[in-house]
């Protein structure tokens, strides 16, 4: 069996199920208050067999590293005018044309099938709300949802190139390459190598189509506003999946111009610095946009804000030395780290070596996750003072040894010259 | 507000029947933030907002290509189930026991994990997998080339 293969078979038995009895009880219960349910059993007719609606994203899984980095910069640049081309069963491209201007007088079932996706792109992407939600027929998103897309991609200056081939004999679904691009991609230069996904058609209705976005600069945008103090919690809207809300596009629009000089001057040590100094400074807001642990700043039982607590408590001081980048998005540094301890024992700072995964636009999302700096030794010592004493129920209660919690270092702060007495006499 | 017994008889079979399968390819195809349980739930419920789950032609294909669809849109709204507690449980349960090689695999998109656990673990054919994901049987076997060309890479990186 490869490698991989066990993995993937490791990863399908994650987590603990809760059985198909629990789940069925937990459906009863949301559908019991979900008047969408409850209209629908109403006027139950013929089930619709349509696919569900797959809305594109691009964006990070929750992995760290290179890769994350490549599927984050799987941006396009779409210059010109908004075009589709059709193919043949053969795969060989026999049109391409220019969208007519989209119109409000429409003749669906007049219309062939490329026409009615030709027709209705147009539509989401002009900004005409009304064409496009009688052209489109979604599980996901609804009219409401349509609409709200159609003004956010109006307003960002959205196009997409969709490169169709017709269903073969075998299906009936559209393959289309997908190139997408906005104002943010056009300020930056990116260039979309297109992506393939299935578009339908049923009916005189798109019943599948996927929303292009990308994630790489929406997830920048967030950065650059957190390290110029504008971020709001807000924008968290606007770096999920579509529809983006229009106030989305207000807010790209209006600091494009600056983040794309800000975006091209970025290294991938400067992402690491400003990891750093947000964490370290208790700038909330900025490390966790940085580090991609967006809304931890309002859950004080968030681990990230613990531990940014837990830094501040005990005045951690850090900074980076040797930092040097190992390859692409791998930035290597010595990471010197000091807290109260060392300076109650008068121990220099802590040199940890370590590699942090970084997007230089972005920041270097969970690299709190592992190989948090810590003083080991310092911290070791701090745990033989208070389980071999009085402290030990108070160590146990505030989670010192599994994790950086504020209540530990309250408990390092209100011990601290009794432990540095003893560390200096034991050490 | 006491519970009503919306599901069919039918239904309720169907999904005590297809629940290991659906909560596979939602382990496999979501993200860790997520658990599987929460996208077959999501899933099944909107096939039931539009019908009944007995109506479907193919009901595992038509579910496993929705999860797998959820897992890629990563809606917000499946995370608004869960409240602090759980979310920090998830978390701090993950971290620690989850080796760099499984975070290499999730680095893969959902549809490319989700056709490599297709073809590979559970052995399905790729015309059926290519059907469960809403593909050509050409695209899914592009799709699964490439998805094991960028596994293999993924582990050499993290080490496995």
């Amino acid at each position: 069996m490869a490698d991989f293969t066990h993995k993937l078979h490791q990863l399908s038995e994650r987590g603990t199920p809760v059985g198909a009895e629990e789940l069925i009880e937990r459906i009863e219960a949301e559908m019991a208050g979900d008047p969408l349910v409850v209209a629908t059993k109403r006027r139950q007719g013929v089930f619709m067999t349509k696919t569900d609606q797959p809305v594109t994203t691009k964006g990070p899984g929750p992995g760290r590293g290179l890769a994350w980095a490549l599927a984050a910069f799987a941006v396009v640049l779409a210059i010109g005018g908004l075009y589709f081309a059709f193919s043949g069963s053969d795969g060989q491209v026999v049109d391409q044309t220019t969208v007519p201007t989209p119109t409000t007088v429409l003749e669906p079932e007049a219309m062939s099938d490329g026409e009615i996706i030709e027709a209705g792109a147009a539509a989401l992407y002009s900004g005409d709300a009304a064409t496009a939600a009688r052209l489109f027929d979604l599980a996901y998103p609804n009219d409401e949802g349509i609409a709200t897309e159609s003004a956010y991609q109006e307003a960002i200056g959205g196009q997409v190139d969709l490169d169709c081939t017709e269903p073969g004999t075998s299906g009936d679904a559209f393959d289309c390459i997908y190139r997408y691009g906005n104002s943010l991609t056009d300020a930056i230069g990116f260039v979309d190598p297109g992506e393939t996904f299935q578009v339908r058609v049923s009916d005189g209705q798109i019943v599948e189509f996927a929303f292009p976005a990308h994630h790489g600069p929406l997830l920048s945008m967030g950065s650059f506003l957190a390290l110029k103090g504008s971020y709001d919690d807000s924008y968290e809207e606007c770096i999920g999946a579509s529809p983006f809300p229009t106030f989305c596009a207000a807010i790209q629009l209006e600091n494009v111009v600056a983040w794309a000089d800000w975006y091209q001057s970025r290294d991938d040590l400067d992402a690491v610095e400003d990891v750093i100094s947000s964490w370290y400074s208790g700038d909330c807001v900025t490390a966790a946009v940085l580090s991609g642990d967006f809304g931890a700043c309002s859950d004080p039982t968030d681990p990230m804000t613990r531990k940014l607590q837990y830094e501040s408590i005990l005045g951690a001081q850090v900074s980076l030395e040797n930092c040097k980048t190992a390859f692409e998005a791998v930035v290597r540094c010595d990471v010197h780290y000091s807290n109260a301890l060392n300076e109650a024992v008068g121990k220099p700072a802590a040199v940890i070596n370590r590699t942090f995964g970084v997007i230089s636009t972005i920041g270097a999302r969970g690299w709190h996750e592992a190989e948090y700096p810590q003083d080991a030794a310092l911290n070791e010592s701090f745990r033989a003072f208070a389980e071999g004493g009085e402290l030990h129920e108070e160590y146990a209660a505030a989670d010192c040894a599994h994790s950086f919690t504020p209540d530990c270092a309250n408990l390092m702060m209100d011990n601290l010259d009794d432990w540095a007495d003893w560390h200096l006499a034991n050490a | 507000m006491p519970k009503q017994s919306s599901i069919e008889d039918g239904d309720r079979e169907l999904i005590t029947a297809l629940y290991p399968a659906l909560r596979k390819i939602a382990a496999v195809a979501g993200s860790v933030d997520i658990e599987p349980d929460d996208l077959v739930q999501e899933a099944l419920m909107r096939v039931l907002r539009k019908g009944n789950i007995s109506d479907l032609d193919n009901p595992l294909a038509y579910l496993r290509r929705t999860i797998v669809n959820l897992a890629s849109n990563q809606r917000r709204s499946l995370g608004r189930r869960r409240n602090a507690v759980a979310r920090l449980s998830v978390e701090e349960s993950w971290s620690p026991s989850y080796p760099a090689d499984i975070e290499a695999i999730l680095d893969l998109p959902p549809k490319q994990r989700a056709i490599l656990y297709l073809v590979e673990v559970e052995g399905v054919p790729y015309a059926e997998a290519a059907d469960q994901l809403g593909m050509t049987t050409m695209a899914a076997r592009a799709m699964a080339n490439r998805a094991r060309k960028q596994a293999r890479l993924a582990l050499e990186v993290a080490g496995g």
